[in-house]
């Protein structure tokens, strides 16, 4: 007792220091481990819609939290507006063409924001920049244009989603490869013979002097061609019924048709062809000039043939709508529950934006 | 002359006893007013609320002239510094050191005083008080008497113009009594004013200008102390009797006093 | 009948009269400890609150200690047992946090204080009224609530904030030392995951409900004490009304702290 109250002031102050310091260790360490004075980065993106997105909700790059949303806000031309933080360790992750992505998903897996880097790299972006989201048309353009890496997604929806992507692309490209397919077998059909090309470049070899003709010559093949429009037309028909094929075989989620895709597939060897033919063809019909006119005519002839291609866009769709039905069905268990529910009309999965970029 | 303390129509009441009924009583500058009664009279309540130690239920109390209950913080502080209280029982603080008990009030009515000073001080009324024994030791170990002359010491710390003495004389010995009685008789030369609750008849007759008489907390006689003495009332005839006969066998110069036929300080 | 209203009326008044009462005196209490607080200089005052953080504080530190290691350890090694078994052993300390830190930390702690420092101060003011110390106080101008109430309740405040840490560190770090015993865990995960599910709101709300608990037993202890008038009698049953009280405020303040947590 007399101990105590000699020494009780050194005996409070070392219960009150003590104390403090466990209050001030643990603080430090909850700092140091919640990461209360890192730097975070602020930026902001926009999307179509809020659905899905929530304050504190995390943006995750490659399995790792890099941020969280800090605000949501619904801006003056009703899109959704979010201040997103990145933390300052993946903040040198941020090049330019960087996209972020909502994605939901009915099955309740993989779903989330996530972050897809810009390919190139590039210094971080600025502080307080725009990070566009897939939802508007300035991030679908980045993602056409393939600045950005997509990586393949985890869950079979997503994935079977990421499988379509390439062949949707690829229907893209097909368009593109069909005016010079027109123009090729155009070429062709105006030296109606198996190798016409060849006649054609002989022909021009042999009258090499003789410009004028070629050129006339070349002009009344044009001619010739235009009247074939509606045999162009069929042939156009055999390439989406094609496509139509590919899409069946997708509602076979197993059994994805990969031949379109395949670099050494027919098409593409045919296009291959077609390169070269539409080369050697080309420097023909800038000699002559006058016939270049009539090629703006066949590209015009295209556009008219979009629709089509619309239509086996929503195809593709219809068999991701199919292949996620089996999924569904699969989880369900049918032999317990009875198979593949009724499926009310539901929103399109992905917002697709290959249909307004085509619009 | 001017009135120090004024009771106006006080009143006390505790759990619905009535402790005070109506008191009203003048104590003027310099004086000695002397309160009596049996035991349970109210007499200690009297002292308490003259003191600002209580708050009077019904009626006022003045100090110069000042409402207590109107005083600010600063007011009341001053008074307290201005008054010293001796308790029955002493009521010494019983954590603290003798010596603390008497630094404290100084300590916080003396402030800037140095740490000497009031040592000296303190010294100086142990000696006048002649308390022989160890000023550090705890209340707990004095005997009755001692915490008694602390407590007188302790009033006395501060040099107060007003001293309330709640039966100064219990628990004491002879020779302390009159140690303490011819420090309260050169106090009240000096002009301190004193208001003493007692049995003694020492106290009264040496010391008493007015005398207060209580009965059951009502004032049944009050004035001059010649004039009470005076009284016909058979209760202040009964308190005053047994006191002073009381006085008779303690002090003997009482006899002498009553032969003049009056009292020292009356006028 | 109208005695039945008359004794309703009568008690609602007097509880009316009480706790306007109460309330009057922990805002002198509040006001007087800021002028404590402010007057900056070491005096009697300073040291009375030393040895009440030491009676308080320090000599309650054993109990603390035995108390909150033994609850730790018991929460670990419950829930090591329970929650993997379906999958949720992190769990653990989420339940630790919620259990030492945010709830029994700072009401166990004030329980503890009520009945040990609780009682004594109740007591104490009492006895000082019976031996009229309190009124030797204010016959020299020494105000008892400045000079006696004032360095209890900082140092009852205090006392109980300082408690609580001490047993969050027993509980939180003593109690996986005990575990080491029965169930080893490496300390790094262990902390890792503490200090990651630890929150600030979790710290805050602890010190809050110790900081209220504090404030209310050495108020309602000291407001007891200074009910005494003039029996020693008095002086157990203030003391026993202070104990009944200061557990059901504290409990309530306990109750409050919590909500607005999940609010």
């Amino acid at each position: 007792m007399k101990f105590k109250i000699k020494y009780a002031s050194q005996i409070v102050g070392v219960f009150v220091i003590l104390a403090f310091l466990f209050l001030a260790v643990i603080l430090m360490l909850m700092g140091v481990n919640q990461r209360w004075f890192a730097k975070n980065y602020l930026f902001k993106s926009r999307f179509a819609s809020g659905t899905g997105l929530s304050v504190g909700m995390p943006i995750s790059f490659k399995g790792f939290d890099i941020g969280k949303i800090r605000a949501i806000t619904l801006a003056e031309d009703n899109t959704v507006e979010i201040d997103f933080t990145i933390q300052d360790t993946f903040y040198p992750k941020v090049y330019e063409n960087s996209l972020l992505q909502l994605r939901t998903n009915p099955l309740g897996l993989g779903g989330g924001l996530f972050f897809h880097q810009g390919k190139t790299p590039t210094p971080p972006l600025e502080e307080f920049s725009q990070i566009p989201s897939l939802d508007l048309p300035e991030g679908r353009e980045i993602a056409r244009k393939g600045l950005v890496n997509m990586p393949k997604d985890d869950d079979p929806v997503n994935r079977l989603i990421g499988a379509i992507e390439p062949i949707l692309t690829n229907a893209d490209l097909a368009l593109v490869s069909m005016e010079k397919l027109l123009a090729t077998v155009d070429s062709a059909l105006a030296g109606g013979s198996s190798t016409p090309l060849a006649a054609v470049v002989d022909g021009a070899a042999r009258s090499a002097g003789n410009l004028g003709t070629i050129t006339a010559q070349v002009a009344r093949n044009l001619e010739t061609t235009l009247g074939e429009t509606n045999a162009l037309l069929a042939n156009l028909g055999e390439i989406t019924a094609n496509l139509r094929e590919t899409t069946a075989a997708l509602r076979d989620p197993r059994g994805m048709v990969k031949t379109l895709l395949d670099p050494k597939g027919s098409l593409a060897t045919l296009l291959d062809d077609n390169d070269r033919l539409f080369l050697q063809l080309e420097g023909i019909l800038q000699g002559a000039a006058g016939g270049v006119g009539e090629l703006k005519d066949f590209a015009a002839f295209v556009n008219t043939t979009r629709p089509q291609l619309l239509g086996v866009l929503e195809e593709g769709r219809e068999a991701v709508r199919l292949s996620q039905d089996v999924l569904q069905g699969l989880r369900n268990n049918p032999l317990l529950r009875g198979g593949v529910p009724p499926r009310p009309p539901a929103p399109t999965i992905q917002t697709g934006y290959r249909d307004e970029a085509l619009r | 002359m001017d009135a120090v303390i004024e009771l106006r129509e006080v009143s006390l009441v505790r759990d619905s006893t009535t402790i005070l009924d109506s008191v009203s009583l003048v104590v003027p500058k310099g004086s000695c007013v002397v309160v009596m009664g049996y035991s349970g009279s109210g007499h200690t309540a009297l002292l308490k609320t003259a003191a600002g130690l209580v708050p009077a239920d019904r009626g006022k109390v003045y100090f110069e002239g000042r409402d207590m209950d109107r005083m600010s913080e600063a007011e009341l502080f001053r008074f307290r510094g201005r008054c010293g209280f001796v308790f029955q029982d002493a009521a010494l603080w019983a954590n603290m050191s003798v010596y603390q008990n008497v630094a404290l009030p100084l300590q916080f009515h003396r402030r800037g005083i140095g740490r000497d000073e009031i040592d000296a001080r303190i010294r100086e009324l142990l000696r006048e008080f002649d308390f022989r024994d160890n000023p550090e030791l705890r209340p707990a170990r004095l005997s009755a008497g001692e915490r008694k002359q602390v407590s007188f010491i302790r009033a006395m710390i501060l040099d107060p113009e007003v001293l309330f003495l709640d039966d100064p004389t219990s628990s004491i010995d002879n020779v302390l009594a009159d140690r303490i009685l011819s420090i309260m008789a050169g106090g009240k030369r000096r002009g301190r004013t004193l208001v003493i609750a007692t049995h003694s008849a020492a106290f009264t007759t040496r010391l008493a200008d007015y005398l207060v008489v209580l009965r059951e907390g009502r004032v049944v006689e009050q004035g001059p102390i010649g004039e009470v003495l005076r009284s016909s009332d058979p209760y202040v005839a009964a308190v005053l009797s047994e006191n002073l006969s009381q006085a008779a066998a303690y002090d003997g110069d009482i006899l002498d006093l009553l032969e003049d036929g009056g009292f020292p300080g009356e006028d | 009948m109208r005695g039945t209203l008359e004794r309703i009326g009568g008690g609602v008044l007097r509880r009316g009269r009480d706790l306007f009462y109460a309330t009057g005196y922990f805002l002198e209490v509040l006001k007087e400890t800021g002028r404590f607080l402010r007057a900056r200089q070491v005096g009697y005052g300073y040291r009375v609150l030393i040895m009440q953080i030491l009676f308080t504080g320090v000599e309650a530190l054993g109990i603390i200690a035995v108390i909150s290691l033994s609850l730790g350890a018991v929460i670990i090694v419950q829930g090591l047992n329970l929650l993997p078994q379906f999958g949720q052993g992190r769990l653990i300390y989420g339940i630790l946090i919620a259990v030492i830190t945010r709830e029994l930390g700072p009401i166990l702690t004030a329980f503890i204080i009520i009945a040990r420092s609780g009682t004594a101060m109740s007591t104490e003011l009492g006895n000082l009224i019976i031996s009229h110390e309190i009124e030797a106080y204010i016959a020299f101008g020494i105000k008892p609530i400045s000079y006696l109430i004032v360095p209890r309740f900082l140092g009852v405040t205090i006392s109980l904030v300082l408690l609580n840490l001490y047993f969050n560190l027993f509980g939180l770090l003593g109690s996986f030392l005990v575990t080491q015993f029965v169930k080893p865990l490496p300390l790094g995960e262990y902390l890792y995951e503490l200090l990651s599910t630890l929150k600030a709101a979790d710290v805050i709300s602890s010190l809050v409900k110790s900081l209220a608990f504090g404030v209310i037993i050495s108020v309602t202890a000291t407001y007891y004490g200074f009910r005494v008038e003039q029996s020693s009698t008095e002086v157990p049953q203030m003391a026993i009304k202070a104990v009944g009280r200061s557990f059901i405020l504290c409990i309530l303040a306990n109750a409050v702290v919590t909500l607005v947590y999940y609010l």
